[in-house]
């Protein structure tokens, strides 16, 4: 015989062990975050791409389905490639220096550390300073700094010894590497983060077995430190490529993609079109090339560091 | 016990931080405009002008507040006081809510909302975003007198089939600012004249002084069309359709281009030029004596060459006396031109009831002589209208050279109203630059000027 308690009871069991599934189901837990993605990183995405093939523009409520026709123009356009060149040689250049000067500095520092000399936590600090400025700002401070004339502090201190006024902004060469630069000055930070936050995960012991059998630094360098932080690197390598790929603010204040287009990058190139030109359309057309080119170059990183099974 | 202590400040400190952090939040939510106005508020505030019941929403920049504490122009702020409380007491059902967006993004914003039908009832407008708005922008020919009082380039910028429809509420223009000591000494105190006499003297100045004796600003195409529009040249043809591939114009491009080039080739200008984006540079160049003469706007007069060396205790106050003003250079064969800007008032508000009547009396008081002169006078500006400039009782500045920056508006020429414009400037702006740097000849720059345009106006 049934009583109502017995039923209840039961309803409630029924209800605790299906609470205990959806617990130990992954899904409640990410939903949240899925939810927040799909809203603020897909939706988006999405939109920018549907966008990518009409011409909506900013100054005419009319807008039209144009195939590929923003992406024909931008194959058929030589400044594109110009840009494209231009960016390449820039995220080439900071993906090599951030991470070779992070490298450099978080071996330092961490040897500091741990030969407990002093000045380690200052150094961190003042790296890290760079890092925590905004890109418009450092862009401005490099260009107060490069002033092609008395005004500019470095040529200043290049007239004291008898040198320049050297044309820092105004020659294309110049130009573009000095917004490598002053990228680099404000992006080695975050490599150096990165990678001496993955220092700190070698095993001693490693260095210790490698000392017996007697490698010397180089090789306890190339053998241990080295495979130990390859996915650290990878990680930082991806990171830093995306960011130099996307650079905007920096170089938008720097040299605004001068003189003439020599430092004219995607990211700017895309500004422009969308809210320069107003043309909305165009401008999301060379979003996604720049999405492919990022999520290419990630892929390729990938497959080069072979991680797939440490991250 | 000690670390209790401790821990407790801490999570308090977090949990005030946090809480002042949500409160100021809902502060700024809230801080929209509500029904009536409290009877003891003034008549005239930061976000407010007049106290009637009826908003009317207004977007302008803190440049034009009108009162002086929040003024980033605080000597004009009384001027525009006075002119918005006789509109507000002419108006008393009526109030102007009044909105200040981030400068960055208010062409954008403001853009994007009129073409939704959002737009506010009214906008201050940099005379270049006029274009853009001729679609949704409202005729003002009811509220401003005397159209033909205003300088040829309003009549031709702001005016679309008739319609009046932008308040164009003072202008600038650009012009050659040289030493006359240099030049007494180079050229028997004359400023150059054409581009040859330019070159001329500019080589002489070059050789002899230890200076640069010519710049101008490469990042400003206004400051450079001049030099297009004075060979004979011309952007757009009646229909707003670029015409910079036609022979005649495209002549005077590569003549424009090739003028540069000549200047940076025979010394007279350096090629640093190329790095000159902000407009005080050049002034601060010459007062360091680095420079004799560059192209500038007419205030620079006062703000950068006057002011400066006046409030600098180790220069003797009159030398600012020394810079004076000329027409920009022109070829032999052209005419003098120079280019002109300055900010506009326009209205969104259809219809010509209640509320539209209001707005666009508010923005028709922009206009008028009484309040431009005063306005232009507190703020070092030049007005817009002939009559304004013939009445000292409306206009008696102390700016100097104010007479012949009037002559020089007589052949001002404004941005082309159109859309293209926007693309025809940086296109200039880079052919400019990659001439001064000799990554292109006269003639490729201007023909991938043209190329662009041409496609950028196709796509369009």
């Amino acid at each position: 015989m049934t009583t109502p308690d017995s039923t209840t009871d039961r309803s409630f069991a029924r209800l605790r062990a299906v609470g205990r599934r959806l617990l130990d189901h992954p899904l409640p837990w990410l939903a949240p975050t899925l939810v927040l993605l799909a809203v603020f990183q897909l939706y988006p995405m999405v939109e920018a791409v549907l966008m990518s093939f009409t011409n909506e523009s900013l100054v005419s409520p009319d807008t039209e389905f144009v195939g590929i026709e923003q992406y024909a123009r931008l194959a058929t356009d030589p400044q594109f490639w110009e840009m494209l060149r231009v960016t390449a040689i820039y995220a080439f250049s900071s993906v090599v220096l951030h991470v070779l000067l992070g490298l450099v500095l978080a071996l330092a520092i961490d040897y500091g550390v741990r030969r407990g000399l002093r000045g380690h936590l200052t150094t961190r600090v003042s790296v890290l300073l760079a890092w925590i400025v905004p890109g418009i700002i450092i862009g401005l401070v490099w260009k107060v700094m490069l002033v092609e004339s008395q005004f500019g502090a470095i040529n200043y201190l290049l007239g004291l010894v008898g040198v320049g006024p050297v044309p820092f902004r105004s020659d294309p060469t110049l130009a573009l590497i000095s917004t490598i630069v002053a990228g680099t000055w404000r992006g080695t930070a975050f490599s150096m983060i990165m990678i001496y936050g993955g220092l700190q995960r070698v095993p001693q012991r490693l260095y210790e077995a490698a000392r017996v059998d007697g490698a010397g630094r180089w090789n306890r360098f190339r053998h241990v430190t080295l495979p130990q932080l390859k996915s650290v690197l990878f990680v930082t390598i991806v990171l830093v490529t995306i960011y130099a790929l996307n650079t905007f603010d920096l170089i938008f204040a720097l040299t605004g993609g001068g003189p003439g287009r020599s430092t004219q990058v995607l990211a700017l190139f895309m500004y422009q079109e969308a809210f320069q030109d107003n043309a909305l359309g165009r401008g999301a057309s060379i979003a996604v090339v720049m999405l492919v080119a990022n999520l290419a170059l990630t892929a390729v990183y990938l497959y080069a560091f072979d991680v797939s099974e440490e991250i | 016990m000690a670390d209790g202590q401790r821990k407790l400040p801490r999570r308090t400190v977090v949990s005030a931080v946090g809480a002042g952090a949500i409160t100021s939040l809902a502060g700024c939510q809230g801080g929209g405009s509500g029904g009536s106005v409290d009877e003891s508020a003034p008549l005239i505030s930061h976000e407010r002008f007049g106290k009637g019941d009826t908003s009317l929403v207004y977007q302008t920049s803190t440049f034009y507040t009108p009162i002086e504490d929040q003024s980033d122009q605080p000597a004009a702020a009384p001027a525009l006081k006075q002119q918005h409380e006789e509109w507000a007491d002419n108006h008393p059902d009526y109030r102007i809510d009044v909105e200040y967006p981030a400068f960055g993004q208010w062409k954008n914003n403001l853009l994007t909302s009129a073409a939704e039908g959002n737009a506010p009832d009214g906008s201050t407008l940099d005379s270049k975003w006029v274009a853009d708005f001729y679609e949704y922008l409202q005729p003002l020919n009811d509220y401003v007198d005397d159209i033909d009082d205003f300088f040829p380039f309003v009549r031709e910028t702001a005016m679309r089939d008739g319609d009046l429809l932008a308040a164009w509420k003072y202008t600038g223009c650009r012009c050659l600012y040289y030493r006359q000591d240099v030049l007494d000494t180079y050229n028997n105190g004359d400023p150059p004249v054409t581009w040859e006499e330019l070159l001329e003297v500019g080589q002489a100045i070059a050789d002899g002084e230890e200076m640069d004796a010519f710049m101008f600003p490469t990042s400003s195409a206004l400051a450079n069309l001049p030099y297009f529009w004075s060979a004979g040249g011309e952007l757009l043809d009646e229909s707003g359709a670029p015409v910079l591939g036609a022979d005649a114009n495209r002549a005077a491009l590569v003549d424009a281009l090739a003028f540069i080039r000549d200047l940076v080739e025979t010394g007279v200008t350096p090629q640093r030029v190329a790095s000159v984006e902000e407009i005080e540079f050049l002034p601060r160049e010459g007062r360091a004596g680095n420079l004799a003469m560059f192209v500038g706007n007419n205030d620079q007069i006062e703000r950068n060459i006057k002011n400066p060396i006046e409030t600098d205790d180790e220069i003797p106050d009159d030398r600012w006396e020394r810079w004076k003003v000329a027409k920009i250079p022109r070829p032999a064969d052209g005419e003098h031109t120079t280019g002109v800007g300055g900010w506009t008032e326009g209205t969104f508000r259809e219809g010509d009831d209640g509320a539209a009547a209001a707005m666009k009396s508010f923005i028709g008081k922009f206009a008028e002589p009484e309040s431009m002169g005063r306005y232009c006078e507190a703020a070092a500006l030049l007005p817009t209208r002939e009559s304004v400039f013939d009445d000292d009782e409306l206009y008696d500045p102390d700016t100097p050279y104010q007479d012949r920056f009037r002559a020089f508006l007589q052949d001002g020429i404004a941005r082309p109203p159109r859309p293209i414009y926007s693309t025809i400037a940086s296109e200039y702006v880079i052919a400019i630059e990659n001439v001064v740097t000799g990554q292109a000849s006269p003639e490729s720059a201007a023909q991938t000027m043209i190329t662009n345009v041409a496609d950028e106006y196709d796509a369009t």
